[in-house]
């Protein structure tokens, strides 16, 4: 072998100490655009990092990736803090991240946008999509950290709220790599409870990338796809995720988010006890018409009575044979006058009047002798007061005139 | 899947309540419909004065795929 003649391995191995013994190449950090971001099933991350000019591949290996407070995805500008080193196997110069910051303000929030968007083309935040809260839940899930303030909060206005109502806490990481797996896992595991009728989903306030895990496609999705009604309440009310979009409702805050959830339970009672009383009312009021009804009815039969009828044809009987009596007696009284007037008149020119005035009647055998012809030998006369038996002497006829 | 003898929501019986409530008032019933729509409300009122009813509250903490009840302060 000629002197200076290596092996392949020997020359990487120098080529890798030799990286690895420069300062300048040690505890540097560089800017540059993420693309072909990959997700080693190891929990080790490969991407390359590149700016208008130039790339560099990257590896960050999982205990550095485990502390990331963000997930980097292709397109995200940022900062990685770490060593240039050689991959032996390739004999390709790469750069070892420990540290990833997103690059300025504006390259997380140009992702958060970009992503916002294709979800929302996709219809993940459509309207429609939005389910309506329970009233009274028969329980409410809670995914956020075990402990801290939020917790406290919901806590707080659960218990004020509505006292009885069974809470059910799914603790979850909120922040750094792999918050955004274990919150899809929390919210599927809390809504797979049969009593949890609501759920909100939190954390505290923080920096975006703070909050990032709640702009992971992954949790995005979950919270659509979940299978009870899911309430947001993360970070501040100035802090908006795209979880807050793919919710239900969206809470400003931790204690908004629970009293969206849990009713008012005094309020819920005056409801019910409104009605209650109504119902009341109204079935009385329903039975004091119904009785009214009935005595109208009853007033109304009276009236159309058939004992009215008959009663009302007795009356027109008894004033009919009222005045018929009236007008017989008036009827009889006319002809009782009218027989006495006749009679009156008859006696006044009957015999007896005759004889009042002086005259007598010769009779014979009843009967008055009227002509000298009809005189008997044995008459009677009568006068007004008495009868006497005579004896005719003689007959005297007289001429006619 | 929904079970047809799923008790209805609190909210669909106040619902319900709410529309008897109205029914009677509309004045259209029956007394028999009435007394059997009172009789109803009753029902239902009851039902809702139970589940508003102030009970001990709990906490149960989901972890590791088990219910365990938490102390809280």
């Amino acid at each position: 072998m000629r002197p200076g003649t290596l092996s392949v391995s020997e020359l990487n191995e120098y080529v890798r100490r030799s990286l690895a013994g420069d300062p300048m190449l040690q505890g540097i950090a560089i800017i540059g655009e993420i693309s072909n971001f990959k997700r080693h099933t190891s929990g080790h991350l490969y991407f390359t990092l590149r700016d208008e000019a130039s790339r560099i591949s990257c590896v960050m290996f999982r205990q550095h990736a485990q502390l990331l407070r963000f997930q980097p995805q292709d397109g995200m500008r940022v900062q990685l803090s770490g060593a240039v080193g050689l991959y032996m196997a390739t004999g390709s110069y790469q750069f070892y991240g420990e540290a990833m910051m997103a690059e300025g303000a504006g390259a997380l929030y140009e992702l958060f946008v970009k992503t916002r968007e294709r979800l929302q083309k996709e219809g993940l935040f459509d309207a429609s999509l939005k389910r309506p809260l329970p009233l009274l839940p028969k329980g409410l899930g809670i995914v956020t950290s075990g402990g801290g303030a939020v917790l406290h909060d919901i806590l707080t206005v659960a218990r004020r709220r509505f006292p009885a109502l069974p809470l059910f806490l799914r603790a979850a990481q909120v922040q750094g790599s792999g918050a955004a797996a274990d919150l899809t896992r929390a919210l599927a595991e809390i809504a797979a409870l049969d009593q949890v009728e609501v759920i909100i989903i939190g954390r505290g306030g923080g920096s975006m990338e703070d909050l990032w895990a709640f702009n992971e496609e992954e949790l995005v999705r979950a919270v659509v796809a979940c299978k009870k009604p899911v309430i947001s309440a993360v970070g501040h009310e100035t802090d908006i995720t795209l979880t807050d979009f793919a919710a239900d409702v969206r809470a400003p805050t931790p204690s908004a988010a629970a009293e969206l959830a849990v009713p008012e339970r005094a309020e819920l009672i005056a409801r019910v006890e409104r009605l209650t009383a109504q119902l009341h009312a109204q079935a009385t009021l329903g039975l004091e018409q119904a009785g009214a009804r009935l005595q109208a009815m009853e007033a109304c039969l009276q009236q159309h009575s058939p004992v009215n009828q008959v009663r009302l044809f007795a009356q027109r009987l008894a004033a009919l044979a009222g005045r018929m009596h009236v007008g017989a007696a008036a009827g009889l009284q006319a002809l009782s006058s009218h027989a006495r007037l006749t009679l009156e008149r008859f006696e006044l020119s009957g015999p007896r009047q005759t004889l009042r005035r002086g005259y007598v009647i010769a009779l014979h055998a009843g009967r008055p002798v009227q002509r000298v012809a009809e005189v008997q030998e044995r008459m009677t006369l009568q006068f007004q007061d008495g009868k006497a038996h005579v004896k005719t002497l003689d007959v005297e006829k007289e001429q006619a005139q | 899947m929904k079970q047809e003898n799923e008790p209805l929501r609190f909210e669909d019986r106040l619902e319900q309540l709410e529309q008897l409530t109205v029914k009677m008032e509309e004045g259209k019933l029956s007394l028999e419909e009435l007394l059997k729509v009172y009789e109803q409300g009753i029902a239902l009122s009851t039902g809702l004065k139970r589940d508003l009813d102030a009970a001990q509250a709990t906490l149960t903490q989901l972890k590791d795929g088990q219910l365990k009840p938490i102390e809280d302060s």
